[in-house]
């Protein structure tokens, strides 16, 4: 649980990936359930996304705080692990249209020479095949995850 | 005796869109062979069974994130054959416009994010910078403007479909929703910044190109056939038209009717790639390999139907009259004349008056059990052929996407900058960047799916003949 001091002026979550992977839909899940329970705060904005996107700087250049959710596919204590997200200048591939919330960051500094603060919020799946909905597991997982979401928010946006 | 190296680059850790390069040494570190690996949507032809084909444009756009929309339209028009309706005039001018959505962010993400780094910031320039971070310190504007053309191209497709990726719009028998006045008008007033932008990336590539000339005729320039839609004129068709394959001087194969692509297209399994290699039957296996894309519609097609873009392929065809027809480096200047011509496209359909007509879809039952839809994606010709039961669930699904067409010509452009770069099993500085840059000139579509967190390494192995590791090339 990262102990950070955040602006309430302009806050992003962004949960992406593919629902049609089972638990790579966490991101886009965890979104679901956070719009709902924040829907009638102001200053917090909500993307759900199958991938990252270059244009989302103009979203975001004003942001002071982004909150990235996304699967992983490797092991984590206790199934999740949160972040810090610092601008990446170097990480974008060579061979592929993936983006990620470092080089995000990093097109921000770049660009319009902002650096919000920004945290990874990585959120252990178990099973990445073709289907929809995730696994019973992954779902209470992520119940976990929206909590301290919503615990780490309510310090800035109060209750 | 004669032994055999292996180099391995293998770019991307990902659970699905995995690529890697392999390149086979002879005794005397010279290359005797390469081979590009790509996996892609593994399942998804069998996953469709037993679905009900109303679903598929919406499952198989899933497919990709990035051409999402050609998926969709091949789909819808696979499931329209099903149908066995024509969809009305406002539904086949709007799906149009989607469709220029889908190339004005696809050019335009290629060029200014993956692409002008190599041109702009030079090969050998430090891979630190060679980004489009780098491109950004060196030509901001530039930058700024190509990420708002493609969110330009994004909003085309927002306005259409209700959201940039995945939209829900193209359905069997037409479209989902009409465009409002108000988003038409919007987006005609961002016209005049879009071809300004697109005009910046042909002279930055023109330029290039002409104090690099000898690079553009060396690298990966190799004769090939050429395919891609045509209208009736002749002129390049990105949403219909007939499929016509070209020879290595343009001259015509063969043009048909894509519905009876299965008479003239075969498809080679070759078992080191899991990807498929479409070849012309006629001419058989490798033989009848062809290259689509960018390159290969402006060499397939007569001209282009509007004017801007027609003036810039005469310029081309200039320049491809001097032995360049088969660089395919020139992949890039294609590239950005299609662009302009999506521009001069999408502003004609939003300037017609049925653009916001009403009349957007026909609902039926299947007529048919086979529906096949073929469009060009910004990558190339894509190909969605469906088989239905009575009852209209899925029984078959084909499904051929560019990034297979170009299959083999991947494989000899990569081979043709490793044997340059290669010699007596030392790598010279610079190949690594050069292969990267080869497979890249086809944007071959690599980010589909799930993904994965972390950084994507591109690594080289060099083993000798008895399997040991000798040397070791890798950046992150």
């Amino acid at each position: 649980m990262p102990n950070a001091e955040t602006k309430q002026s302009s806050i992003w979550i962004i949960g992406y990936g593919n629902p049609q992977r089972r638990d790579d839909g966490i991101g886009q899940y965890a979104v679901t359930k956070l719009r709902d329970i924040f829907k009638h705060k102001e200053g917090i904005h909500f993307f759900a996304l199958h991938q990252l996107e270059p244009d989302l700087v103009f979203e975001l250049q004003d942001a002071t705080l982004i909150i990235f959710v996304d699967a992983a596919v490797n092991e984590l204590r206790g199934g999740w692990e949160w972040t810090r997200v610092e601008p990446e200048l170097r990480s974008l591939s060579y061979l592929t249209h993936h983006f990620n919330p470092a080089f995000l960051l990093g097109l921000l500094q770049s660009l319009y020479n902002e650096s919000p603060e920004a945290w990874m919020i990585s959120v252990q799946g178990e099973d990445f095949d073709i289907g929809e909905g995730l696994t019973k597991e992954v779902e209470d997982r992520v119940f976990e995850v929206v909590v301290e979401i919503v615990k780490f928010l309510d310090r800035d946006l109060g209750s | 005796m004669t032994t055999v190296q292996k180099i391995t680059i293998d770019p991307i850790s990902r659970l699905e869109g995995h690529g890697k390069v392999t390149i086979f040494l002879d005794g005397n570190g010279e290359v005797t062979d390469t081979r590009f690996h790509v996996t892609q949507f593994r399942g998804y032809e069998r996953f469709c069974q037993g679905r009900p084909f109303e679903e598929m444009p919406i499952i198989t756009q899933r497919i990709c994130g990035i051409c999402p929309v050609s998926h969709q339209l091949a789909s819808a028009k696979a499931c329209d054959a099903i149908l066995g309706v024509q969809i009305p005039e406002t539904a086949y001018l709007l799906r149009k416009l989607l469709h220029k959505g889908q190339y004005i962010q696809s050019h335009a993400l290629h060029f200014f994010h993956l692409a002008s780094p190599d041109l702009l910031l030079g090969w050998d320039a430090d891979p630190a910078v060679r980004n489009v971070v780098g491109v950004i310190g060196k030509f901001p504007d530039a930058a700024v403007k190509g990420i708002k053309l493609r969110k330009y191209g994004q909003e085309i497709i927002k306005a259409l479909g209700g959201k940039k990726v995945h939209p829900a719009f193209s359905v069997p028998g037409g479209v989902t929703n009409a465009l409002y006045e108000s988003d038409r008008d919007r987006l005609l007033a961002g016209f005049d910044e879009a071809y300004g932008t697109c005009q910046l990336a042909i002279d930055l590539l023109k330029e290039w190109q002409e104090k690099n000339l000898d690079e553009v005729k060396r690298f990966a320039n190799f004769e090939s056939n050429y395919a891609g839609l045509v209208d009736k004129d002749g002129c390049i068709a990105l949403y219909d038209g007939n499929w016509r394959i070209v020879d290595s001087n343009r001259k015509m194969l063969v043009e048909f009717d894509p519905a009876n692509y299965l008479d003239y297209i075969g498809e080679k399994v070759e078992p080191w790639s899991y990807m498929k290699f479409p070849y012309y039957k006629p001419q058989g296996y490798p033989k009848g390999c062809y290259r689509v894309g960018p390159l290969a519609r402006v060499n397939a097609a007569t001209k282009i139907a509007t004017p801007k873009a027609n003036k810039e392929l005469e310029n081309f065809r200039k320049l491809t009259e001097k032995g360049l027809l088969g660089c395919t480096l020139l992949y890039h200047y294609a590239r950005q004349i299609e662009l302009l011509y999506c521009l001069e496209r999408a502003e004609e359909l939003l300037k017609n008056p049925g653009i916001c007509g009403t009349d957007i879809r026909i609902t039926t039952g299947p007529a048919n059990n086979e529906g096949i839809g073929v469009i060009e994606a910004p990558r190339g010709i894509l190909v969605h052929h469906y088989g239905v039961d009575k009852y209209g669930k899925i029984t078959k699904a084909n499904l051929i996407v560019a990034t297979g067409h170009n299959n083999i010509a991947m494989n000899r452009s990569v081979e043709l900058v490793a044997k340059e770069y290669i010699h007596k099993g030392k790598v010279e500085e610079g190949m690594l960047n050069r292969v990267e840059g080869a497979i890249r000139c086809y944007d071959p579509c690599l980010s589909c799916a799930t993904h994965a967190v972390g950084k994507m390494p591109l690594k080289i192995q060099i083993y000798n003949f008895n399997g040991e590791l000798i040397d070791e090339v890798q950046r992150d």
